[in-house]
């Protein structure tokens, strides 16, 4: 009851203060702008929405960046789906205004889950337990994933 | 995983550095804003829309109370227990009051107790237990009521706990006992008790079934597939159910004790609380089990289920 508003509050106050980290989040999946607004705003729609249904407000940042996750994942399944039907070719990232590297292209190429392990903690800078709690998966589910990815990007562990 | 060579954590960090570069857009921030502000807006309309639908429903709970008051009034109990019946004649009786009114801080609680009386003896250990169960119950509610008038001084926090009889026949007593918190929002708790008048004892939701089998498994399912069937075929209703997005709050499973009661036609129904398994706006929710579902985990002895 008391705590209902409380967490309301704090998943709008997260929105607007991180707004940019969802963002780019958002984007990293999606590859162009048009498409990352859209999967912020509709997260947002759903964060605050559901924000009944979340017990404790200290969860809302992570909460927020699952639904992001989660919103980002729908919309690339149904852009697949739409691609197959269509026989079109997906509509490249509308010319992206900063340099992109190839190891950014094998990372676009990787399956959502994976691709997911390595933007959460490598980009976003989150702990392997955030990571974990954001994806519902467990750590050693998260940790052969964020291996299985390095290979893919080449990056060699010493 | 952090030992990575210098050349690979170059990589890493050049990955980092094209994201932080990321440019991220003005409009957008604005237009968050404006999300924000419209799902507040359907999330409160949602809510009203439930509540008005209900409102229905209410009308007539509010004229059965008035029925049941009516009953309840000493010479007519006292006619009812002159009726010869089977089995024993239930009451229930509001054993005390709690009512406080401190700035904001409101609570008003009839706390019932059941009597039995006449029949195949006293019934005492049923009702005894079933008294004690409203009792731990209420208390609970109370103390949470008192520990928040002391903590939150300047809050505001309302309590409220009544109770009606729901089901009275030859076998069965069952009693609603049922709290309405309200803060910023309010939350309804319920909670049924019946009374197996033959066996005089409590009736609980494992008696109703085979030793071992596993009843909350079956039930379980058909509740989740009856929550499934409901909001595919109405939008309005919502469960919290297959949900990516809050997984930890989905319904796995009902309780073993899950409130239950055996409503007038013979069937099984599950009670949930408001927010057990469905938003705010769904409010206390129930899913009447049909029998045939559960017959080959029914305990044949028992007999109460049709």
């Amino acid at each position: 009851m008391r705590k209902q508003q409380a967490v309301e509050d704090a998943v709008h106050e997260n929105l607007v203060n991180n707004y940019d980290r969802y963002y780019r989040l958002a984007y990293r999946f999606a590859g162009n702008e048009q498409d990352a607004l859209d999967i912020v705003q509709e997260g947002a729609y759903r964060a605050i929405f559901k924000s009944g249904q979340l017990k404790n407000a200290e969860y809302a940042g992570t909460w927020i960046y699952r639904i992001i996750v989660n919103t980002a994942k729908e919309f690339l399944r149904k852009k697949n789906r739409e691609t197959l039907m269509g026989d079109q070719m997906p509509e490249q990232g509308q010319e992206d205004t900063y340099e992109e590297f190839d190891v950014n292209k094998a990372l676009d190429e990787m399956n959502p889950a994976d691709r997911s392990v390595i933007i959460l903690h490598y980009l976003e800078g989150l702990t392997l337990e955030q990571t974990a709690e954001i994806l519902n998966e467990n750590i050693s589910t998260v940790k052969s994933r964020l291996y299985r990815a390095l290979k893919k990007l080449r990056i060699k562990l010493a | 995983m952090n030992k990575i060579s210098e050349k690979n954590r170059d990589t890493l960090q050049e990955m980092r550095k094209g994201y932080e570069e990321i440019p991220v857009p003005n409009k957008g921030r604005e237009m968050v804003e404006q999300t924000i502000e419209r799902a507040k807006r359907d999330k409160r309309r949602k809510r009203k829309l439930i509540w008005l639908r209900n409102t229905a429903a209410g009308a007539a709970a509010a004229f059965a109370c008035i029925i049941v008051l009516a009953n309840s009034s000493p010479q007519i109990a006292h006619a009812m227990e002159q009726v010869p019946v089977l089995g024993a004649v239930v009451r229930a009786v509001t054993l005390r009051t709690y009512e406080a009114k401190e700035g904001d801080y409101e609570a008003d609680a009839e706390i019932p107790q059941i009597v039995a009386e006449g029949g195949q003896g006293e019934l005492t250990e049923g009702t005894e237990e079933i008294n004690m169960d409203i009792q731990q119950f209420t208390d609970q509610l109370i103390s949470e009521f008192e520990a928040d008038r002391k903590e939150y001084t300047d809050g505001r926090e309302s309590l409220d706990i009544s109770y009606e009889t729901v089901v009275d026949n030859e076998r069965l007593y069952t009693i609603k006992v049922w709290a309405v918190q309200t803060a910023a929002s309010g939350a309804e708790t319920v909670r049924y008790y019946t009374l197996d008048k033959t066996a005089g004892r409590q009736l609980h939701l494992k008696d109703l079934f085979e030793e071992g089998s596993d009843y909350v498994s079956v039930l379980s399912d058909l509740i989740k597939s009856q929550m499934r069937a409901q909001m595919q075929a109405d939008e309005g209703k919502v469960y919290f159910l297959d949900d990516e997005d809050v997984p930890e709050s989905n319904f796995e499973k009902i309780q073993e004790d899950q409130n239950f009661y055996i409503n007038e036609g013979g069937h099984l129904v599950i009670v949930f609380d408001e927010y057990e398994v469905a938003p705010g706006y769904m409010g206390v929710v129930s899913f009447e089990i049909p029998t045939e579902e559960i017959a080959e985990i029914l305990r044949p002895d028992v007999g109460l289920l049709k």
